[in-house]
This record gives structure tokens, C-alpha cells and sequence, in this order.
């Protein structure tokens, strides 16, 4: 005891450090959540190796899943179809319909690198020029919005996600139709935040948001997200709204890149208004 | 030994004052903050005991700490450089 007593005093100066060393890791863990979750990763590096592997197997099980939800996605799109409406008449068949006209087409594509984890999150996409993609498509995703094509190769295409910083997305709340911008904060990848809600427009949460369509990027009524929560800051003339994304960011594998084929007019249509201010 | 305390006192104060207000705002070329708070801890006379410098570090971390509200970054970070300078000043 005595032995022990002198071997602290002795080295009381270190045994200080260390105890100080160690508050100030514990409230370091403890109040930042990147460090938490590196810790948390650096210790699980040899078992991440054998997720890994079980992930490997466990996807083909999930192609069922996928399977179905693409065989949803194609009977909705088939009923949608104008093929699919009989005539009611069934004498005048017109091959140029002018009543008709397409305004988007679709490719689909797969995601083949994907981050969540950043400030700026791109996805890259197995298709590229000579698919006929060029630089401001939208993507989507048969759950929803999954962002806009920013640079594009022959065969690949980068896309910056919604969640990147610097996106904003134009969407407006179904039941009402008001509309506001939808931006990612950092953090997590399954919510972001509607801008620009007035304070006198009803919510309630669970309310659906889609896509206005306005910037023909993406189709109107494409699903965003439902509302998670929101408040009224006192003094303040719009809501925080947090958005619960519809898509999981974490788990993209099949999207649709979207062309508009009346972008083009519109933004000339719309230049025009500058140019005489 | 008084004078010394206000003195060091003040230039503690002043010098996270300093830093949590104007230099944690420069960013030299985007990412390079200049944490000139450190200097507090080189400045401490040399005979000032050394479990008085470790307390002094881990008061100025997280003093600083809560600034940046990364609590704890700062702090063993100075901590450790308390510890340093013990060693240092024995060696040199």
C-alpha cells in the first residue's frame, strides 16, 4: 500500500495527464458525432470485412424486393400508356397527334458509386454521351427525386445529389400546392429541410411533398418526401419544416434520368424576360 | 506571485476572446484557421508547476471548445501540449 501510495505521488504529474487526456477524449466521443462514428468504425474494421461479405449474399436475397418494385413500377407506367386506352369511337385514328406531345423521356441507369457522407455528395451513373445524357438532366429513382447531372463522360455521369449543400430543389406540399425550396443541412442523409413555407399555410406532419416541375429538371409530382416535424420560430415569417426523404440515399441501385424536351424553349422563353429588363 | 496571477488572467481571457471572435472567422485560402490561443500556454513562466499548466491547458481547451462547440477537440489538444512542455523544458 505504501508501495503504491509513493508510485502515485511519484508520478502524480502523469497520472494527471492521463486523466485529463481521458475527460477530454470521453467529451470528445461523446459531443461530436463524426468522431463517434470513427471510433466506432476504426474498432470495427476486421468485423466490417465480414459484413461486407454477408452484405454481398444478403443483395441477392433483396433482389426480390427489387424485382417487385420494378414490376410496380412497369405496370403503372403500362396503364399510363396511350396504347392502353381503347378508342371510344373507333374511326378516327390520327398518326400525328397534335393533342399529344411528349414532354420528358426516361432513361434508366444504375448508380455505381454513391457517398452520404460528405458536405457534397455525388452519384455516379453507368451512363454517359453516348446515351444522350447531357449535363442538367434530373434524375430520379421510383421512390423519388435523386438529383441533377452535373458532368458527363462517354460512358458515365456524375450527379450532384440532393444531398449536397449547394442544391436546392424546387418542391411545394400536395394538399395546399404552397411552394418552397427543399435543402440538405449536413448530417443526416434521411431528412433535409423545406425553405420559404409561409407562416399562415397549414401543415401537418406527414404531409406529401413533390416536385413542382417548374425548372423542367424533374416531372411535376414527383415524390420528395413527407414532413417529419416543423416550428414556427417567434418573430420569424416562414416555418423550419424537416423533411423525411422518401428516398434512401444509402441504397440507390436503379434511377431514371429524365430529359425534357421543352427545357430548352423554356429557358429561351424565359431569357427573353431579362433581356428587356 | 498576485501580479502574476492577474497578469496571466487577463492575457487567458483576452487571448480566448480574441480567438473565438475574430480569428476563428479568418480562414486563410478556405481551410487554414490561425489559433494564435496556444501562445498562452508557451507564455506560462517556466517555473510555474506542472500539474498547474496541464489545469491551466484543459481550461483554455475548453474554454476555446466551447466556442467552436467541438467540445473536447481543443481540449486534448492542449492538454497534451501541457504535458509536452514539461518534458521539453527538462531536455532543453
Amino acid at each position: 500500500m505504501k508501495n503504491l501510495i509513493r508510485f502515485l505521488s511519484k508520478n502524480s504529474f502523469l497520472f494527471l495527464f492521463i486523466f485529463l487526456l481521458f475527460i477530454s477524449f470521453i467529451l470528445l466521443v461523446r459531443t461530436n458525432n463524426y468522431q463517434n462514428s470513427k471510433v466506432f468504425n476504426s474498432s470495427n474494421f476486421l468485423i466490417g470485412n465480414l459484413y461486407s461479405t454477408i452484405n454481398n449474399v444478403n443483395d441477392y436475397f433483396n433482389l426480390k424486393e427489387v424485382n417487385a418494385e420494378l414490376a410496380e413500377q412497369n405496370a403503372r407506367l403500362k396503364s399510363t400508356q396511350i396504347g392502353t386506352f381503347s378508342k371510344i369511337n373507333g374511326i378516327i385514328v390520327e398518326i400525328n397527334d397534335t393533342i399529344y406531345t411528349q414532354k420528358y423521356v426516361y432513361t434508366s441507369a444504375k448508380a455505381i458509386n454513391n457517398s452520404t457522407n460528405k458536405r457534397e455528395n455525388y452519384i455516379t451513373i453507368d451512363k454517359g454521351s453516348l446515351n444522350g445524357i447531357e449535363a442538367g438532366m434530373g434524375v430520379i429513382s421510383a421512390k423519388g427525386v435523386i438529383g441533377t447531372v452535373k458532368n458527363v463522360s462517354e460512358n458515365f455521369c456524375s450527379v450532384i445529389s440532393v444531398l449536397h449543400e449547394k442544391n436546392a430543389v424546387s418542391a411545394k406540399i400536395k394538399k395546399s400546392g404552397y411552394i418552397g425550396s427543399l435543402v440538405w443541412e449536413l448530417g443526416d442523409y434521411r431528412s433535409a429541410q423545406l425553405k420559404d413555407i409561409p407562416n399562415h399555410v397549414e401543415l401537418n406532419v406527414g404531409d406529401v411533398i413533390i416536385t413542382t416541375g417548374y425548372s423542367m429538371v424533374y416531372p411535376e409530382g414527383i415524390l420528395v418526401g413527407t414532413i417529419k416535424d416543423f416550428d414556427l420560430p417567434e418573430g420569424n415569417n416562414f416555418y423550419n419544416i424537416n423533411i423525411k426523404l422518401s428516398v434512401d440515399y444509402k441504397s440507390l441501385s436503379h434511377v431514371f434520368i429524365v430529359k425534357s424536351w421543352m427545357k430548352e424553349e423554356q429557358e429561351e422563353l424565359e431569357a427573353l424576360n431579362d433581356a428587356v429588363q | 506571485m498576485i501580479g502574476n496571477v492577474i497578469k496571466y488572467g487577463a492575457s487567458f481571457i483576452l487571448l480566448v476572446l480574441f480567438q473565438g471572435l475574430i480569428l476563428n472567422n479568418v480562414e486563410f485560402g478556405g481551410y487554414v484557421v490561425p489559433f494564435l490561443y496556444v501562445f498562452f500556454i508557451l507564455s506560462l513562466p517556466f517555473e510555474t508547476p506542472n500539474w498547474i499548466v496541464l489545469l491551466l491547458g484543459f481550461a483554455l481547451g475548453v474554454a476555446i471548445d466551447s466556442f467552436t462547440s467541438t467540445l473536447g477537440m481543443h481540449t486534448s489538444a492542449t492538454v497534451f501540449m501541457a504535458f509536452c512542455r514539461a518534458y521539453l523544458l527538462k531536455t532543453s
